[in-house]
């Protein structure tokens, strides 16, 4: 398990609960689909999943392997 | 200094490899009485498809249905969609090894089916926006692998980012005479100095490669600029190259006295099946970290059934590892390799071949 925290940038919104434990086996895709589920955000708009407010890492990287290296 | 030199010229070899390629319109999206021509193309190894692929849409989207726009071609090989986010090189180690080995005379010219409908819902669209933001984005990761930051690559100026996408745009990017920006002054261009991934315990070669992305900073020492816009250049490569020097400069001082943290590593086994874990350069008894202690730790299970199949008497158990196209010692030094063959997003691409009896248990 990973322990993923969200913070909301520019006009995103704002996530009830912003800490969630997820697999690591998880990749950036499935994290962006339960993001916009929770957050209402239709498929055809954008949402933007930055790491360390510095890059986009690959949509088909696992959270483990976010973790480990960041 | 003997090794950096290798690396150099084992840096410029990769940047001159390129692979033949034959695409073709699929020929139920032909539209036209008479199907169009075939069209031939080099494609460099160190580049993105979208990048080098410009002409293709323009010559297919013709004969392609109506609604058919450039935004939407994707492409397959024998069947298989191609992830536009894997470099070049890279998708053909991987799609058309086989049999341990890298792709033979046989696979060439590569042949590439261009489409312009139903590509899958799990594809990207891959324009050359999406390509360079992807490829900055992989520069940043890397960097932030390198030294903890990706200031550097923030602070690339706009010149010289714009310089890294000619190189790669380019389909020779090692022939003089290719069109680059700007510079006029004269004097030689400055070979780009080497990342410093060597380990600290090597201070020599380390502050050597310090002294030498320094003077490159200042050569004439009057005015103090970057070197990057005062030396010609006369090939896309030595244009990346100087475009490069400004931000190893910056990686080397972000790292201060510190050797580098990880050395960004990729290890693919498919499209879709891949690693990337930090790799120290240095193993915990202070010996460089070698390419079999990588894909170790990136391939934990393929390393660990080669090993007991090694153990119980099997021999040619252990994946084969590519680098640009070429199978590598599994001893080589994961530093050297990144420094001669790392592809210009900052990662050092392996892709390794299983066995046949592990590819057959699946």
């Amino acid at each position: 398990k990973v322990t993923v925290t969200f913070k909301h940038a520019g006009d995103a919104p704002i996530l009830k609960r912003s800490t969630f434990k997820l697999s690591a086996s998880t990749t950036i895709a499935m994290t962006a689909d339960q993001l916009r589920k929770q957050l209402g955000i239709a498929p055809h708009e954008p949402l933007l999943l930055y790491c360390s407010t510095a890059f986009a890492p690959p949509l088909d990287e696992t959270l483990g392997d976010v973790a480990q290296c960041f | 200094m003997e090794g950096q030199m290798e690396a150099a010229e084992a840096r410029e070899l990769a940047w001159a490899g390129c692979i033949p390629a034959v695409f073709s319109l699929a020929q139920d999206e032909v539209t036209t009485l008479e199907p169009p021509p075939c069209y031939h193309a080099n494609l460099p190894r160190q580049s993105w498809l979208p990048l080098v692929t410009g002409e293709v849409v323009e010559h297919f989207l013709p004969f392609a249905p109506p609604m058919a726009r450039a935004s939407s071609m994707w492409m397959q090989c024998r069947g298989e969609p191609l992830r536009w986010q894997v470099p070049v090189g890279v998708l053909f180690d991987l799609l058309t090894s086989g049999d341990d080995q890298p792709g033979n005379g046989d696979m060439l010219p590569w042949q590439l089916t261009v489409r312009f409908q139903a590509r899958p819902t799990d594809q990207l669209r891959g324009s050359v926006d999406d390509a360079k933001a992807l490829v900055r984005s992989a520069l940043k990761e890397s960097a932030f692998l390198r030294c903890g930051s990706a200031q550097p690559v923030m602070d690339l100026s706009p010149l010289d980012d714009a310089r890294i996408f000619e190189a790669l745009c380019s389909a020779s990017p090692i022939e003089a005479g290719s069109p680059a920006p700007a510079p006029s002054s004269g004097g030689s261009p400055p070979p780009l100095p080497p990342p410093s991934c060597l380990p600290p315990a090597s201070p020599v070669s380390s502050q050597a490669a310090a002294g030498q992305a320094a003077s490159q900073q200042t050569p004439a020492g009057k005015q103090g600029q970057p070197s990057a816009s005062d030396a010609p250049a006369s090939s896309p490569y030595e244009v990346y190259c100087q475009a490069r020097t400004p931000l190893e400069a910056s990686l080397l001082r972000s790292l201060g006295s510190r050797g580098e943290r990880a050395v960004p590593t990729r290890a693919f086994v498919a499209q879709r099946e891949w690693r990337q874990l930090p790799v120290a350069p240095l193993l915990p008894s202070g010996d460089p970290t070698t390419l079999a202690d990588a894909l170790a730790l990136l391939l934990p299970r393929a390393f660990a059934a080669a090993s007991d199949a090694e153990g119980s008497g099997g021999e040619g158990q252990r994946p084969t590892a590519i680098v640009q196209g070429v199978v590598v010692e599994l001893n080589t030094p994961v530093s050297w390799l990144y420094e001669a063959c790392s592809h210009p997003d900052g990662f050092l691409y392996v892709v390794c071949l299983m066995p046949q009896s592990q590819r057959t248990r699946g």
